[in-house]
């Protein structure tokens, strides 16, 4: 597995496929935190949303380099399909906890310069840990989605970009799009729930646990569903 | 009798509604040595990868020993970003080769292919023919028991092919199967006991005796400003290769005069022309 990693790692960042989405996650920070002072919690769950987008991106790009020539050379190198799926969705998860820490010391750092003006009321540790939680489940959600438009699962690229956006979109607007039009429930359930998510913290001045504990565990387990599913048609569909 | 290393009974294969291959049944033992001949098209490069479980078959079973190991070397090797060997030494880890043995493997094979002040170039920017070497080395880092070769020889310069079918009958040697895919019929000569030729979607069998008694020139020519290749010339050249204005040539012996003939005709002109090597 460690060689594995490695090579991933070696392999995406050396086509520099994730210095765009990195540094426009960057600017996003700097730009966002540039005006105080703000609420933690509207913050950090807006910072969170916009790492879903981000790691979705990064997830399709991740895939979209996969080389199926390689990939046939490790798998019988390694005779473990299952293993090599998981590695390079190790990798995603990996990459997605460095961004989650960036959105949250970014922050941070910008509170001590700013001589803990920053946000509208004392930063706890709590708060640097939910955030911190939230900013990870979100970009493994993110990436999972992404990821989930492989080249080998959906053949036509154009499509699955369109896809991708529409699905990501819906993520996080459905919630508006249920007010008007009760019925989309029915099938809303079926985007990453970023919005429910997201919607639990809406109006807080602290993260309540016991708010969030239903939509993070369903965020948890679609996120594992997702990831399962494209290992599972991954080694199904071959080559 | 030879243990069965991997069996195909009864293999289909469709992409979408088009039949590429109908009740292939074959038998890969280690001493196999099996040339795959056949057009482009015809689902050679598709049975490889069946032999070696990478793709999906359609009806039928493939029945593989536990434990194989199977290397592989594809027709295209991608210009990927990482130098060759990270990549060589990667994949020998990732195989749980011990990092001493990638290390003096790697070395060696960089050495023997004349690659190692090549060997940290970003494989995207290396030539074809040199990216084919990586192919190969990645294949040869450790002893297979099955060794696929898809198109093998495609770009390497006539160093590397004597160099590289020297490195194979050593295998073949150890007891290692092997199973090529390959238009050049000199190759099967040298490196294969059994042939099939893959048509109307079933195995045939080849008689390899007629192969056997072939005997090839190689010639190099200069082309003019604006080269064409007579058409009527493509039935009778076994491997062209065009490397800037030069074009190499190998054709059998019994057409070489009117090969030969045709292209100083057409303002070649000829630079060298020798027998091959067998």
């Amino acid at each position: 597995m460690k060689n594995l990693l490695i090579y991933h790692f070696k392999s995406y960042l050396k086509s520099y496929k994730l210095l765009l989405p990195f540094l426009i996650y960057l600017i996003y920070l700097f730009a966002a935190y540039g005006i105080m002072p703000f609420s933690i919690v509207s913050s950090f769950s807006e910072s969170a949303g916009v790492l879903f987008f981000i790691m979705a991106f990064v997830g399709f790009s991740y895939a979209e380099l996969e080389n199926p020539v390689t990939e046939q050379l490790i798998l019988l190198r390694i005779n473990n399909a299952t293993l090599y799926y998981l590695s390079r969705l190790t990798v995603l998860l990996i990459i997605g906890v460095v961004m989650g820490a960036i959105g949250i010391l970014y922050p941070l750092i910008d509170n001590v310069v700013n001589h803990y003006h920053l946000f509208t009321r004392s930063l706890q540790f709590e708060d640097v840990m939910i955030g911190f939680f939230l900013h990870c489940l979100m970009a493994f959600l993110g990436a999972m989605t992404g990821s989930f438009f492989h080249p080998r699962l959906i053949k036509n690229r154009k499509m699955a970009v369109l896809l991708l956006f529409f699905v990501a979109v819906m993520a996080i607007s459905k919630g508006a799009l249920a007010d008007h039009f009760s019925s989309s429930r029915f099938v809303s359930w079926i985007f990453p729930p970023v919005f429910e998510i997201l919607v639990a913290f809406t109006g807080q001045d602290f993260f309540s646990i016991p708010a969030m504990r239903l939509p993070v565990a369903f965020g948890i387990a679609y996120g594992l569903v997702i990831m399962i599913s494209q290992m599972q048609l991954l080694k199904r569909s071959k080559f | 009798m030879d243990p069965v290393l991997i069996s195909l009974n009864a293999i289909s294969k469709y992409f979408g509604r088009k039949l590429i291959l109908k009740d292939i049944n074959l038998e890969i033992t280690p001493q196999s040595t099996i040339a795959l001949l056949g057009p482009n098209g015809s689902g050679k490069s598709t049975l490889l990868k069946i032999i070696a479980g990478l793709a999906k078959i359609s009806a039928g079973a493939v029945d593989a020993a536990p434990q194989l190991k199977i290397a592989y070397i594809p027709e295209n090797f991608p210009k990927i970003d990482l130098t060759p060997a990270a990549f060589i030494k990667s994949l020998g880890l990732i195989g749980g080769l011990p990092p001493e043995q990638v290390s003096t493997g790697m070395t060696r094979l960089f050495e023997t292919f004349q690659m190692d002040d090549m060997c940290d170039v970003p494989i995207k920017h290396l030539s074809k023919g040199t990216i084919q070497k990586v192919a190969v080395i990645q294949a040869l880092l450790d002893t297979p028991d099955v060794l696929l070769l898809d198109e093998p020889l495609s770009g390497q310069d006539s160093q590397s092919q004597q160099l590289f079918i020297q490195m194979v009958q050593e295998l073949q040697q150890q007891g290692v199967a092997t199973v090529m895919s390959c238009h050049e019929r000199f190759l099967v000569k040298q490196l294969a006991n059994t042939a099939y030729e893959i048509s109307d979607h079933q195995l045939k069998p080849v008689d390899l005796s007629g192969i056997k008694a072939i005997e090839y020139d190689v010639m190099i020519f200069e082309a003019p400003a604006k080269p064409t290749l007579n058409s009527e010339l493509s039935s009778l050249i076994e491997k062209a290769t065009w490397d800037h204005n030069r074009l190499k040539l190998i054709v059998s012996r019994e057409h070489s005069d009117e090969v030969l003939i045709t292209l100083l005709k057409d303002k070649f002109k000829l630079r060298t022309m020798e027998g091959m090597d067998q």
